[in-house]
């Protein structure tokens, strides 16, 4: 998912907390600004920490190079090569080529298992929208060159991979028996997008609640620890659920480092009529932030002191059977809310988008035209990647 | 028929203002709301005789087509040399594509849209924004947190991080992000001051945050353009415009969202709203930024007198509804219908207006450079603020100017100048704005 | 044929690049950064020229958005990437936008039809405070008017009942201004008790009181008065529960008793055959509508008067709206000239009589009258009252020539000029000085 849309989720799960909901109202405390800030921390700690501390091995800066795919396929054999007989993991990463402010030059390494083969490619240049520009092309007889590696290669992403924009793509091959296995950005939820850093994380939640309480709880037995124990939950809920978020894709995480090591392979959710789901696609992203919103908007509703508005369900129940417990007229008010705030808008939209993908028979999302798991994956990589890109 | 002649009064002053705010199409930067303060101080002296509606209709007129037209200088005159500007805005390139016209008339289709918004939906709608209003008032403090929180950790890094060692590649990456937090938090210890501590004279104490706003977007552009090596090329008048019906409808589906945030919230503006809408419609075409842009402006500075307008709503909230109340207070439902056919009828007036002055501009950038041009705006600029609010305004002015400079030169975003009014506001509806005025000696 | 089709595409080659060299003399740039070869720090790699590799009928296009060439298949520009099929035409779109003129004049014709629905008093709630609200009702007050420093405007008050309750309606300065100058006989804007109105405002609604506060002028309307000939008689004799109280009604007579009170001008005006009854005009209309004729009527002149009936401890009392149609019908005052010494000569002669003395000088002050006589070294000198409201534009001091017009009365043992408010009396400096 964006990041726009892990930190509206994170939120959002921060105004189930009744406490901070009244202490925002009594006492103006913004406690609840954690869920969002914690709903999209995973990210950053990737993108703007983990990626530059990762240690490097062989990289290949094209501009220094001379553009020379043959320095690009051997160092990529020689990674694999060297991975299988050592045993250890190695890394391989490829800088962009920025030719000006618009201006980038597409590379390319492809695998092909069978001859175990390695293919770079220097190719056309692309603008940052990554749309090229035709005949911008080299000759292809300069413009490409081959590696053999030895191992077998368990390699589940798209076979050919591009450089294209911003940052290039890193690698690490690990050593699986006599394979080697091919990571894509191996620093990428490698420790960042799990329960046991977001639990530990959430301590400084705690920290916040706690000396943040409001006053009235301040005096209150073990009123600080409860709060802080609200802010831990704020926090942790809200990483939380960005984990839990990004296990729709295909690309899972390390769930519970440091017992575990190796990313899970994420649940693939499929979207009726679309397919899987890439982290950049506008419909699960807009559905995604439109819930989130709609559902915070109802918490605030309803845990103030004074209810703007009230599901006519509600309503409707209590006259029948009376008045009904706090949780029971929630769950029946939700019902009520969602139905018309949340379900209606967004089928009239899923319906809609649906009826025009398959009108356009070039999107991937035509039903009938499937790409390959392999291809996805690698999308969704990639669209890991550019979700940082945003126009100032 | 005394009626209909109160009427066509009210529209002929409204189209005055959409008139008037052609000239300040020319000017980049320059805001409709610095003119409408004119207006305001113009009025003050007759509001014992004038109908106030006749003002109010002039600065919406100024204010409509302000918001249509604020995208010429957008367009034509926001030069991208990439020795100074990391990532290219999509108006830009269009620009430097000589396709500049084309885009002015994608912003404006924006803005069609957002006018039908404004005018069809806001009143239907009425209701909803009273209830949204009525849930969402004692927790603005935290929205307004939430927008400061995720401007802050959603930038992401535009270097590439290479360096030997880790703490060569963390420095290389953060390249641009510490510029961008710096210029944060240095545009939220400005804001204050402004808030706390403003020095400018007490008669122009409305038009207090004009200089610093103009200063931190309008200068830093017009000193880039002034430095930069490009030249602009020859522009085509396009008959046609690249754009399909969905990415028109998601590009100004966004604009919308955007607008109808930033004029509802406090303090937000149409750039971060646009951008947060842009995310979370996960858009990412050039096509549907130029629009979405033109859609949520228009919502964002019409869209908040709209609101101010209807009736059990009145939420002042934006500048023009805000100078507006300084001598009017909306009631009535006639009113609120006499402000939407100002806005529809001024709406259609400025997209013809728009369409007539790209093509202006691009004969005048045939015949004059655009940096000669942008010095004649700096200038401008700095005549108006000196003006309204003195040399106490010039020199905020400049400070602002300085800051404005700082994510300009170092690539980050300059969205961040924004802090300037929200910190200050979140501050302030968290109520612990005095507080912290205090400790920074304000108070 | 392959032979043709690989010599036409070796021609076109050449005419591409004999069209790229033209460019690039010429200092075109293909696209917005032009990329050397040294810039990419590439040997041959990578031939720029190749871009132009196309067919006859692929050089013919041109891209509707950046105007250039289009030198590749497809149905994107090479140059700009724009889509050179989906496009939209501005002349379209500009139609579209007429709609919005349609809605503009649609919306012009939803507000001229637009009313306030008027909502009962009673049913009034906490919840309708600061909300825009209309009420009908009679005006059940003689209104107040708290004047401001300046003296020219001021609040305006008075309450207004609907049958299901009572409101307080208040305007402030600027629109009690505007009643003011805008008030006139035909087109009445000062409301005044009995009237019926028509007014919106801010609804200003408490646990303890209700209110409506007048933002525009334009809110208030006032019907129009109808004012039934009613007998002197028949008032004087009436009880308390023989007339309907917030009658319109009009009276003609003669006065025969005047009263100025601080708060208000009480006039009794008799038929003539011994029934009476009381005119109460309070100081508040005559400040908001005018003195009219209310201080230069007296005892003996005949007046018609209109107003309000309203029971007062044991009578019925008329309270006028308006001070603009309570008409004297005596003549107009004539002043006559004289001179100081001549007046303290005559004073029998000019007793009761209205004298102006011209130019004659202050002589001496106390605290609420002065002296004046012909000249400083006259020895002759009369005393000048002026009453509450008068006219006195002159400064009292000693030295001041001045212009006086008023009534010569005794007053104790001694004479004076009296400066009656209301009137043409006056004493203004002496050549307008």
């Amino acid at each position: 998912m964006k990041g726009i849309t892990h930190f509206i989720f994170g939120a959002m799960l921060a105004t189930f907390f009744v406490e901070a909901v009244r202490a925002a109202i009594l006492e103006k405390n913004a406690i609840i600004l954690l869920g969002g800030c914690y709903g999209i921390l995973p990210d950053t700690l990737d993108f703007k920490l983990a990626r530059y501390i990762e240690p490097e091995q062989y990289v290949i800066d094209p501009w220094t190079t001379k553009f020379d795919p043959q320095l690009i396929a051997t160092t990529m054999a020689k990674a694999i090569n060297e991975a299988h007989e050592t045993k250890k993991r190695t890394k391989f990463k490829i800088h962009t080529v920025k030719l000006g402010a618009d201006w980038w030059r597409r590379l390319s390494v492809s695998f092909d298992l069978e001859k175990k083969i390695i293919t770079a490619r220097v190719e056309g240049i692309i603008n940052t929208g990554q749309v090229p520009i035709p005949g911008t092309e080299p000759p292809a007889e300069k413009s490409w060159a081959i590696a053999k590696y030895k191992p077998d290669l368990i390699h589940d992403y798209d076979k050919e991979s591009f450089v294209q924009i911003f940052s290039g793509p890193d690698f690490e091959f690990v050593p699986v028996g006599d394979k080697v296995r091919v990571d894509f950005i191996p620093w990428h939820r490698r420790w960042s997008h799990s329960f046991t850093y977001g639990a530990a994380l959430g301590f400084l939640g705690f920290i916040l609640g706690y000396i943040f309480t409001p006053s009235y709880l301040v005096d209150a037995e073990w009123g600080r620890v409860y709060f802080g124990l609200i802010g831990w939950g704020i926090a942790t809920f809200g990483f939380w659920g960005h984990v839990i978020e990004d296990q729709t894709g295909l690309m899972g995480s390390n769930l519970f480092p440091p017992f575990t090591k190796d990313r899970t392979k994420g649940l693939s959710m499929h979207y009726p009529g679309f397919g899987n789901a890439r982290s950049s696609d506008a419909i699960p992203n807009f559905m995604w932030n439109w819930s989130a919103v709609a559902i915070a908007i109802y918490n605030f509703n309803m845990f103030s002191f004074k209810r703007a508005f009230t599901p006519p369900l509600i309503t409707y129940v209590t006259d029948i059977y009376g008045p009904l417990p706090f949780i029971l007229e929630y769950i029946v008010g939700f019902i009520n809310y969602a139905l018309v705030v949340i379900v209606a808008p967004l089928s009239v939209i899923y319906v809609l988008s649906y009826l025009h993908y398959r009108k356009n028979k070039e999107d991937e999302r035509f039903p009938e035209r499937k790409i390959t798991e392999e291809e996805m994956r690698a999308k969704e990589m990639l669209a890991e990647m550019g979700d940082g890109f945003e126009m100032d | 028929m005394a009626v209909l002649e109160t009427y066509l009064i009210y529209m002929l002053y409204a189209l005055l203002g959409a008139l008037i705010s052609v000239g300040l199409s020319f000017i980049p930067s320059l805001h409709a709301y610095n003119v409408v303060g004119f207006a305001v101080v113009a009025y003050l002296p007759f509001m014992d005789t004038v109908d106030p509606m006749i003002p109010v209709m002039l600065m919406i007129g100024i204010t409509v087509g302000y918001a249509t037209l604020s995208t010429i200088s957008f367009n034509y005159l926001t030069i991208a040399d990439d020795s100074i500007i990391f990532y290219v805005l999509p108006t830009s390139k269009y620009l430097m594509q000589g396709r500049a016209h084309e885009a002015t008339v994608l912003s404006g289709i924006g803005a069609l849209i957002g006018m039908a918004y404004v005018v069809l939906v806001i009143p239907l709608c009425a209701p909803v924004f009273v209830i949204l209003r009525n849930v969402l008032s004692p927790f603005m403090f935290l929205i307004i947190g939430f927008v400061i929180c995720f401007y802050i950790l959603s930038e992401w890094p535009k270097d590439f991080g290479v360096g030997k060692t880790p703490l060569q590649r963390l420095w290389d990456g953060w390249s641009t992000l510490l510029p961008g937090l710096f210029t944060f938090f240095i545009s939220s210890i400005f804001g204050m001051i402004i808030f706390y501590k403003t020095f400018v004279p007490l008669n122009a104490a409305f038009q207090s945050i004009m200089p610093a706003i103009v200063g931190l977007f309008a200068v830093p552009s017009l000193v880039i353009n002034l430095i930069s090596k490009m030249n602009i090329p020859k522009q085509h008048i396009a008959k046609s415009v690249d754009a399909s019906w969905e990415q028109i409808l998601r590009g100004s589906g966004a604009g919308l969202l955007g607008g109808a945030f930033a004029s509802f919230v406090p303090a937000v503006t149409a750039g971060p709203a646009s951008l947060m809408a842009g995310h979370f419609t996960a858009q990412r075409s050039d096509r549907m930024f130029i629009i979405s842009g033109g859609a949520c402006r228009f919502v964002y500075y019409v869209g908040a007198v709209a609101l101010f307008f209807l009736p059990g709503l009145n939420k002042s909230k934006g500048g023009l509804a805000i100078m507006i109340n300084l001598f009017f207070v909306p009631e009535t439902t006639e009113q609120f219908y006499i402000t939407i056919a100002a806005i529809a009828i001024t709406g259609f007036v400025s997209f013809f207006l728009l369409l007539l002055v790209s093509r202006g501009v691009i004969k005048l950038l045939e015949v004059v450079n655009y940096k000669y041009i942008s010095l004649v705006a700096l200038v401008l600029i700095f005549i108006i603020v000196a003006a309204m609010t003195g040399w106490q305004g010039t020199l905020i002015l400049i400070v602002g100017g300085l800051i404005g400079m700082i994510p300009a030169l170092f690539h980050a975003r300059r969205g961040n100048c924004l802090a300037v009014i929200l910190t200050p506001i979140m501050l302030n509806m968290a109520g612990v704005g005095p507080t912290v005025a205090g400790w920074m000696g304000l108070l | 044929m392959a032979e043709d089709s690989s010599r036409l595409q070796e021609v076109n080659r050449e005419e591409a690049k004999e069209k790229l060299k033209d460019k690039l003399a010429e200092g075109q740039k293909l696209f917005p950064q032009e990329v050397t070869k040294e810039e990419l720090k590439l040997d041959s790699t990578i031939n720029m020229e190749s871009q132009f590799v196309a067919s006859e009928a692929v050089l013919a296009r041109v891209c509707p958005s950046c105007d250039e060439p289009v030198t590749v298949e497809g149905d994107k520009c090479n140059r700009c990437g724009a889509n050179l099929v989906t496009r939209r035409t501005i002349s379209g779109i500009s139609l579209s936008a007429c709609s919005l003129l349609v809605v503009g004049i649609l919306f012009l014709a939803l507000a001229s039809v637009t009313t306030t629905p008027i909502t009962p008093i009673d049913s009034l709630t906490l919840d309708d405070n600061y909300k825009h609200i209309r009420i009908k009702g009679v005006v059940s007050s003689v209104p107040d008017f708290y004047m401001d420093k300046y003296g020219y405007s001021g609040t305006l008050r008075f309450e207004v009942n609907d049958t299901t309750g009572e409101i307080t309606v208040r305007s402030y300065t600027i629109v009690t201004k505007r009643f003011i100058d805008k008030d006139t006989l035909d087109n009445p804007r000062i409301p005044g008790i009995g009237d019926t109105v028509d007014v919106q405002g801010q609804a200003i609604i408490s646990e303890t009181s209700q209110g409506i506060t007048i933002k525009s002028e334009r809110d208030l309307s006032i019907s129009k008065r109808e004012y039934q000939p009613m007998a002197i008689s028949v008032i004087d004799t009436a009880g308390q529960y023989s007339l309907t109280p917030l009658t319109l009604v009009e009276i003609s007579g003669k006065i025969i008793k005047k009263s100025n009170y601080t708060s208000a001008v009480s006039l009794y005006v008799e038929d003539g055959k011994g029934h009476s009854a009381n005119v109460y005009i309070p100081v508040s209309v005559i400040q908001l509508t005018g003195v009219g004729d209310v201080y230069r009527c007296r005892v003996g002149d005949n007046v018609t008067a209109r107003g309000a009936l309203e029971w007062y401890k044991d009578h019925w009392e008329i309270i006028p709206q308006t001070t603009k149609n309570f008409i004297c019908h005596a003549e107009p005052i004539v002043y006559n000239k004289t001179t100081v010494t001549e007046l303290m000569a005559n004073v029998q002669a000019y007793n009761g009589k209205h004298v102006e003395l011209t130019n004659v000088v202050i002589t001496g002050t106390t605290t609420y009258t002065f002296l004046v006589a012909d000249s400083e070294t006259s020895p002759v000198n009369v005393t000048v009252y002026v009453a509450y409201g008068a006219t006195c534009t002159a400064p009292k001091t000693v030295g001041q020539r001045v212009n006086v017009r008023g009534i010569f009365v005794p007053y104790g043992n001694s004479w004076e000029v009296k400066i009656e408010a209301g009137t043409d009396d006056q004493v203004v400096p002496a050549g307008g000085n």
